[in-house]
């Protein structure tokens, strides 16, 4: 049993990828050539839901100067409040988005049941849909499809699927079925990284090898059998075809991969040990977008609603409430807002972390954040309100992102799904409807 | 062990009823017969529809998009299958007819629902059988214990990353041929379970023994005393020995530790030799100090040894593996460790000598190529392996162009490496094929030897859930496997070698659904007498009761009432049984007020069938239909309502008054007069499965405090009220009598229940109306032969349909 690279201490791995690792195309980067090159620079994006809306107190209680989620003020002259103060490095990046929320699902019979439609927009009413359709990043991934190691990586910090009415993940595929997320570090890197090792090369010759055997065998084998057992047979051969295509493209990845050394991290951490876990996922998401291993990332930060296993991450933090509790605690006591401000204002934290991850790491004539959109929001505003979401985009400074503004838009006549299409047309995807979506141009975000 | 003078038929007479069974069997139902009742839809249900549903689900603009003046009647093949099950539940629930509409007579009612029942019995009948042939892949268990007898590696760890396997709604069993996908992550998955097991053996052939001995003749038995940080005085590693000219004493309590520089990443040994006045137990662990500032140590047992008394010096071993230790343990490769020996016992221990072997590979590398062998004979001997390994493996003998193959593979892999890790990678692609992972596939064979082959593979999979041994090999390679005396004979040496504990552990947990005691958590402030191991206690007691039937040959019936019960000390206190001395379990014969015998009284069903804090009669009684009866209830509707609790005096109610609550509600009430009443006998033992005389009753206090985090409960104790009406009629005042009715009266169905899962195992196929034959004919056989489970594997061995693989 040898000793796996997860098992350093997480900050060795903090303090030792800054530049250090060259990409290809920097090397690429030739005078007179740069224009082109910045050009196939990959874009990425991410997006990133947390659970039960924000802190709003109204204007009348006294919490509202400090602790109301959006902040003072409009357009560029706008200022954070306490809870997300830990943006204010990020400001110029940063666009602070009220009015928007999906209106379709505001009928659903089941307040929990919003975040299943955060990147979908779709109609889910409780007990009677059965399936999502699909959601803005699976839009992007496949139009993107191929060009990377991961199509997307779907992360959730409760992991797999849920069911429709409790998700636990933001990914849905074209079928509009949830595609199980990933929360386990460890298997996340392993992923990311499957073809990286020389161990894990010489394995993938070993299985195109083995495939190839066993398709004969197999076919072979098929011969002396009746029609039912010959299906069985096939039914395997259809598998070993489908994993020999899979193998093919690790094997592609893998030569790319020889360039493309895993870091070293700490994967040893539960998502009780709330804030490590998240900077790590952050951490993981940070590494794919730099590396070019995805193009596309969803993050689940935690799950809607009273039962999911993520409800307790406030208390792990040091507040005494549940964070479904927060939600519906809140104008109750005295303290309610500042208790809820204070888990937003862990959220926010979590988010500056990974701006600047982001930020830090130049790239082309900039910085990787200007080639990432991040996308950050809640499916209700407070206690299972569906208007007027809490949102961020940050980056894309290059993708056409006019960064650096507070903008409210009316909550009458836009949906939040028009400025899905302009991510994705952002990230070169030729899409005009989406969802719900209703054709408006969203021109305050988006050159 | 079964009696061997029991009375049997002869084999002869048996093919013969077979026979006539098989034939009947093949011209009786066949999947046409699954008609629609067309009649009984026009006749009973259409007037039923015109008068409450159509005015709404009809005409131009159908709510709901059911239409039924145009709906296709047919729900077996017909195309609005799909819409009679929403039809169903909505009417099942009560959501239709609105409250607001003229309602069904209850006579309709059920003229509707038992219509709806018999079509979907059919539906479902008609959708399974024969979509899939009888070839099937392994399991994940039956894979892992395969790898194991063929690799004698442990391999439980590996096997469980692979996605567990569907369970037959029917049958409840896992080795459902029709259920057993492949996909390509599953097969992904597969091969990296094979790569990473031989690569791992490959590592273990690597590795050197290494071995460390104590110096007791040199060991400084006085060693001063070493303070900690507040004077607090640290307790020295020896304190309790003496020196005893060259030996050393070891005082009860004592302990002494012999330090090793690392831990092993394979088998080690621990060895002693010493001699003791009175029997005792030394107790061997393994720790290390967590550094050399911090003095706390990190301990773990390895087990214990027992020491005989007397004046003769003897060698004590122990094994031990490091897949058993904490990771905190096995991941830590550089650091130093020490095992330790402490005498357990009130005598000292004379200790003369104390030794450790670590990394010991010389099992594995020796049955690969055995050491003892002629440098000249090591090609030959690998070739026969190949050929040895390839025929139980694939479970026949391979062909010419197999064998040149795979000795292809090891001449290729030899030009680089060692012969045992050449022969390990040729292994490993055998492993791989389909010939292994497949069941059923006849390769090359002719006719006769297939059918010998075949025969010999589905017994070693029924019978030991693994691949077939030389021994049974034998038979089927000369082609007299099918020689119903030959059959015979090896399904009694099967059944006599302990492999078949695992056809025994597998088929009780499959078939009495035992994983629900690892799923409920007994909430200990209300029941501080229950320890969780007390769960593994159990459940290996439902699995010495089953053993005792299915191998030992008691009679089925003790499963429904037995004078005795299989216990070792800590459950045997659980459950309040005096006598009971010892770890190991045993048969323990019963008085009358002890309260136990038979599966019902068992806490694995008790506990399974609670929600660990209050008894639940409803579970219990489900559980009781379904396993002991054959009669599974329907599942419940989606949207079921709980008990009502905001009833009057709900909580101060006896079980029986709540559940006749529950069955005033319309929705309920079909389902549960026929559940609630087997439920009810149950009630003299509570959630942790003990004896009560009255039922504690935890349910949330009047007053929640505001503040507190958590919701607050509050005991209550009501009288129990055990007496029950069947729904045949039938009074029964408490368990024993439940007992005495199930042996008098059900043990028809408690014996056609068990006969059909364990025919549904040995098929591994589900059991439907093609069977009905020859279910009862071996229900029959079974009630001829006092109960005798073994007689009755043997008669289904001897069936065509297990011979053929039908």
């Amino acid at each position: 049993m040898a000793l796996k690279s997860w098992h350093l201490p997480r900050r060795t791995f903090l303090r030792g990828t800054g530049v250090s690792l060259a990409l290809p195309f920097l090397n690429a980067m030739a005078v007179g050539r740069e224009q082109q090159t910045l050009k196939a620079l990959p874009k990425r994006a991410a997006f990133i839901f947390f659970p039960n809306g924000v802190s709003l107190p109204s204007e009348k209680d006294p919490q509202h100067e400090q602790w109301f989620w959006f902040p003072k003020g409009e357009g560029r002259d706008y200022e954070f409040r306490t809870s997300q103060e830990s943006l204010n490095p990020y400001r110029e990046d940063i666009s602070v988005i009220s009015g928007l929320s999906h209106p379709l699902n505001r009928n659903s019979g089941d307040a929990h049941v919003n975040p299943t439609g955060f990147l979908t927009s779709k109609e889910i009413v409780k007990g009677k849909t059965t399936l999502n359709s699909i959601s803005i990043d699976q839009v992007i991934s496949n139009f993107h499809g191929g060009k990377t190691q991961l199509t997307s990586m779907p992360l959730s910090t409760v992991g797999g699927v849920g069911n429709i009415s409790r998700t636990y993940t933001l990914s849905f595929d074209k079928e509009g079925k949830g595609i199980p997320a990933w929360s386990n570090l460890k298997e996340i890197y392993e992923r990311m990284y499957a073809a990286s090792s020389p161990v894990a090369r010489a394995r993938l010759q070993k299985k195109t090898h083995l495939l190839n055997e066993i398709y004969k065998d197999a076919k072979d084998l098929k011969r002396n059998l009746g029609k039912q057992d010959q299906a069985t047979l096939d039914e395997y051969l259809a598998s070993i075809t489908e994993l020999e295509k899979k193998v093919a493209n690790d094997k592609l990845w893998a030569t790319r991969g020889e360039q493309l050394a895993p870091p070293e991290m700490n994967l040893d951490i539960e998502f009780t040990d709330v804030e490590h876990y998240i900077q790590s996922m952050y951490d993981l998401i940070y590494l794919s977008f730099k590396s070019d291993i995805t193009r596309v990332a969803t993050y689940q930060l935690a799950s809607e609603g009273g039962t999911a296993p993520t409800n307790n991450l406030s208390k792990h933090i040091g507040i005494a409430k549940d964070l479904h509790q927060l939600s519906h605690s809140a104008a109750k006591g005295e303290d309610g807002f500042k208790d809820w401000g204070l888990w937003d204002q862990f959220v926010a934290r979590q988010l500056s972390y990974f701006l600047n991850r982001l930020k830090q790491t130049p790239e082309g004539d900039g910085s990787l954040l200007d080639r990432c959109l991040v996308f950050q929001g809640a499916a209700t505003s407070r206690v299972h309100d569906n208007t007027n979401y809490p949102l961020i985009l940050a980056g894309g400074k290059h993708l056409g992102h006019k960064a650096g503004q507070f903008v409210a838009y009316d909550e009458e006549k836009n949906v939040l799904s028009n400025l899905f299409v302009r991510i994705a047309n952002a990230m070169d995807v030729p899409i005009e409807k989406f969802g719900d979506s209703t054709g408006i141009s969203m021109s305050e975000l988006f050159v | 062990m079964y009696d061997s003078k029991m009375p049997s038929i002869s084999p002869l007479k048996t093919r013969l009823i077979l026979f006539a069974a098989l034939v009947a069997c093949t011209s009786g139902l066949a999947r046409a017969d699954f008609k629609p009742d067309l009649k009984g839809f026009n006749r009973k249900v259409r007037p039923l529809l015109q008068k409450y549903c159509v005015r709404c689900h009809g005409g131009k603009t159908p709510k709901a998009e059911i239409q039924f003046d145009s709906i296709d009647p047919d729900i077996i093949t017909g195309e609005h299958s799909g819409k009679w099950l929403d039809v169903r539940e909505a009417f099942n629930t009560g959501e239709m007819p609105p409250e607001n509409e003229p309602q069904p007579t209850t006579a309709e009612r059920d003229a509707m629902t038992r219509w709806l029942d018999a079509e979907f019995k059919k539906a479902k009948l008609y959708g399974n059988p024969n979509k899939r042939g009888r070839v099937r892949r392994l399991t994940r268990y039956e894979l892992r214990y395969a790898l194991e007898d063929l690799l004698k590696i442990s391999v439980k760890d590996d096997v469980n990353t692979l996605p567990e396997e569907a369970t037959s709604l029917d049958s409840g069993m896992k080795n459902s041929s029709r259920l057993l996908m492949i996909s390509s992550p599953h097969l992904e998955a597969y091969l990296n379970v094979i790569l990473s097991i031989v690569d791992r053996m490959k590592k273990i052939a690597e590795f050197e023994p290494h071995s460390v001995s104590a110096d007791i003749e040199n060991l400084n038995v006085s060693p001063a005393a070493t303070f900690a940080d507040k004077g607090k005085r640290n307790k020295p590693p020896v304190s309790k020995v003496e020196r005893a000219d060259k030996a050393i004493i070891v005082n009860s309590g004592g302990y002494i530790d012999l330090k090793i520089p690392s831990i092993s990443r394979y088998v080690f040994q621990t060895s002693f030799v010493a001699k003791s006045d009175s029997p005792g137990n030394v107790q061997v662990t393994i720790g290390f100090q967590y550094s050399d500032v911090d003095p706390r140590q990190k301990v773990q047992e390895l087990g214990s040894i027992k020491i005989e008394s007397g004046d003769e010096l003897k060698t004590y071993s122990l094994k031990s593996f490091p897949e058993d230790l904490p990771v905190e343990m096995t991941r830590a490769l550089d650091r130093p460790f020490f095992i330790r020996i402490t005498n357990r016992a009130r005598q000292p221990l004379h200790l003369e000598a104390f030794d450790y072997q670590g990394n010991i590979n010389t099992d594995l590398t020796s049955t690969l190529i055995p050491t003892d062998i002629a440098e000249s004979d090591v090609q030959n001997h690998i070739r026969q392996s190949i050929a040895d390994f390839l025929e139980r493996a694939f479970r026949r003998s391979p062909t010419e162009s197999e064998v040149s193959k795979y000795d292809a593979v090891y001449a290729q892999h030899a030009r680089d490496d060692s012969p045992i890790i050449a022969l390990l990678s040729t292994y490993n692609e055998i492993l791989c094929s389909p010939g292994f992972f497949y069941l059923g596939l006849p390769g090359d064979l002719s006719e006769e030897a297939a059918i010998n082959y075949k025969l010999a593979e589905r017994l070693a999979f029924f019978l030991w859930c693994s691949v077939p041994d030389d021994d049974l090999l034998e038979p089927a390679s000369i082609g007299t496997l099918t020689t119903p005396s030959v059959l015979a004979e090896q399904v009694d040496r099967m059944l006599d070698d302990e492999k078949s504990r695992r056809f025994v552990e597998r088929f009780t947990d499959q078939w009495l659904k035992t994983s629900k005691l690892f799923n409920v958590a007994v909430d200990r402030s209300y029941y501080p007498r229950f320890r969780d191991p007390l769960k593994d206690l159990m459940h290996q007691e439902t699995l010495e009761a089953v053993n005792d039937v299915l191998r030992n040959g008691s009679s089925a019936l003790n499963l429904l009432k037995a004078d005795h019960v299989f216990v070792n000390q800590t459950l045997a206190a659980f459950y309040q049984l005096k006598r009971v001395r010892g770890n190991h379990f045993r048969k323990v014969t019963l008085d009358e007020n002890d309260h136990r015998g038979g599966l019902l009284t068992q806490g694995t069903f008790l506990i399974g069938n609670s929600d660990g804090m209050n008894s639940h009669a409803i579970l219990r009684g489900v559980w009781l239909s379904e396993v002991i009866l054959n009669d599974p209830p329907p599942d419940p509707p989606a949207n079921v309502p709980p008990l009502d609790e905001s009833i009057p005096g709900f909580d101060k109610m006896t079980l029986n008054e709540k559940l006749f609550a529950h069955r005033n509600n319309a929705a309920c009430s079909n389902c549960h007069q026929k559940i609630d009443p087997w439920g009810i006998p149950f009630e003299n033992y509570d959630a942790s499965g003990t004896w009560r005389q009255k039922a504690l009753v935890v349910s949330r206090a009047a007053n929640q405090p505001t503040k507190k985090k958590k919701p607050v409960f509050e005991k209550s104790y009501v009288t129990i009220d055990r007496e029950t009406t069947l729904p045949d009629g039938v009074k029964i005042d408490g368990i024993e009598n439940l007992k005495d009715y199930l042996v008098s009266q059900r043990k028809r169905d408690f014996a056609r229940g068990l006969t059909k899962r364990i025919l549904a195992c040995a098929l591994s196929r589900d059991i439907d109306y093609h069977d009905e034959v020859l279910v009862n004919l071996l229900v029959d056989r079974l009630e001829q032969n006092n109960y005798s489970v073994p007689t009755l594997i043997r008669t289904i061995v001897q069936s065509e349909p297990f011979r053929r693989g039908l």
